[in-house]
């Protein structure tokens, strides 16, 4: 089964970076759409299946803590995963976007296999089963 | 403070370089006149209820490029101007925020502001404390660190 994944992040350079690690974590992946803040985001969402959001949480226009909450108040939204991605590391602040139902937060910067796990767990597949690259062939 | 948050500064710039820059650093002494020009300047502001800081971060061309190209994956000579500053603003931005999880400690608590990438300015007269950045024994920039008025 291939997974649809929304990148939102208001730098490029870092939807690419993402997206990239994404791309060599094995996983499959079918569409893979980038907002550049949680409203775009939430456009996206309006006309596209996604399984998996990685959003920032410091955007302009929209930031990651609202967009996590226009998603738990729709309610064909409110169970679609959403990890954070973000320079973030104020305990207190982490813990709200988990208590908000955040399923995770990586603290930049991170390591590629911080993403992969995640990825892992939230598809629900194992490192056995899911991988159709392995850690040696990932040159990231 | 000054010595603390300087030490927080170094470990920071080495931290997201390393790991995601695949670039290893040396510092040297405070920023000033350079025989290599720095072509690019980024800065992020961090607020506190009680005090403003403002991180400067200036990097010579090659330095620039240098990072560009190693984040994206990129040969240097394909990497667009846009791109490149956009990586500068990346990079400020996670500096800021893992020299804001050194400095976020007992009852201060600071917010990350939005990072930009500007035009070179001269430096500031008599900044909080600063430090150069060397690669490969080259000179690569510096990084001014600025105690700011919170309404500034």
């Amino acid at each position: 089964m291939a997974y649809n994944i929304l990148i939102v992040d208001d730098s490029r350079s870092m939807r690419k970076v993402i997206r990239k690690v994404i791309g060599l974590s094995g996983f499959k992946v079918g569409e893979c759409w980038e907002a550049e803040n949680g409203q775009e985001a939430l456009d996206i969402l309006k006309g596209s299946w996604v399984d998996l959001i990685l959003s920032d949480l410091h955007m302009p226009v929209m930031n990651g803590l609202e967009l996590l909450r226009r998603l738990k108040e729709d309610e064909s939204l409110r169970d679609l995963p959403v990890v954070f991605i973000t320079t973030e590391s104020n305990e207190n602040r982490l813990q709200e976007l988990l208590t908000l139902g955040a399923r995770g937060c990586i603290r930049k910067p991170f390591h590629p296999e911080v993403i992969r796990t995640y990825l892992a767990q939230i598809m629900g597949e194992s490192d056995e089963a899911g991988m159709a690259v392995s850690n040696e062939e990932c040159d990231f | 403070m000054r010595q603390e948050w300087l030490s927080a500064m170094k470990s920071a710039i080495s931290e997201v370089l390393e790991t995601m820059f695949f670039i290893v650093v040396d510092f040297g002494g405070a920023a000033g006149p350079s025989s290599t020009p720095c072509s690019y300047q980024s800065r992020i502001d961090l607020v506190s209820q009680q005090q403003g800081a403002r991180i400067t971060m200036r990097f010579t061309a090659p330095f620039a490029l240098a990072l560009s190209s190693n984040f994206l994956s990129k040969d240097e000579g394909k990497v667009p101007e846009e791109e490149l500053k956009d990586v500068l603003k990346e990079l400020t931005n996670m500096i800021g925020g893992v020299f804001k999880g050194h400095i976020d400690k007992g009852s201060t608590v600071w917010f990350l502001g939005i990072p930009v990438c500007e035009a070179l300015s001269s430096l500031p007269a008599g900044p909080f404390a600063s430090v150069s950045v060397h690669l490969d024994g080259a000179y690569a920039g510096d990084v001014i660190l600025e105690v700011i008025p919170l309404s500034r």
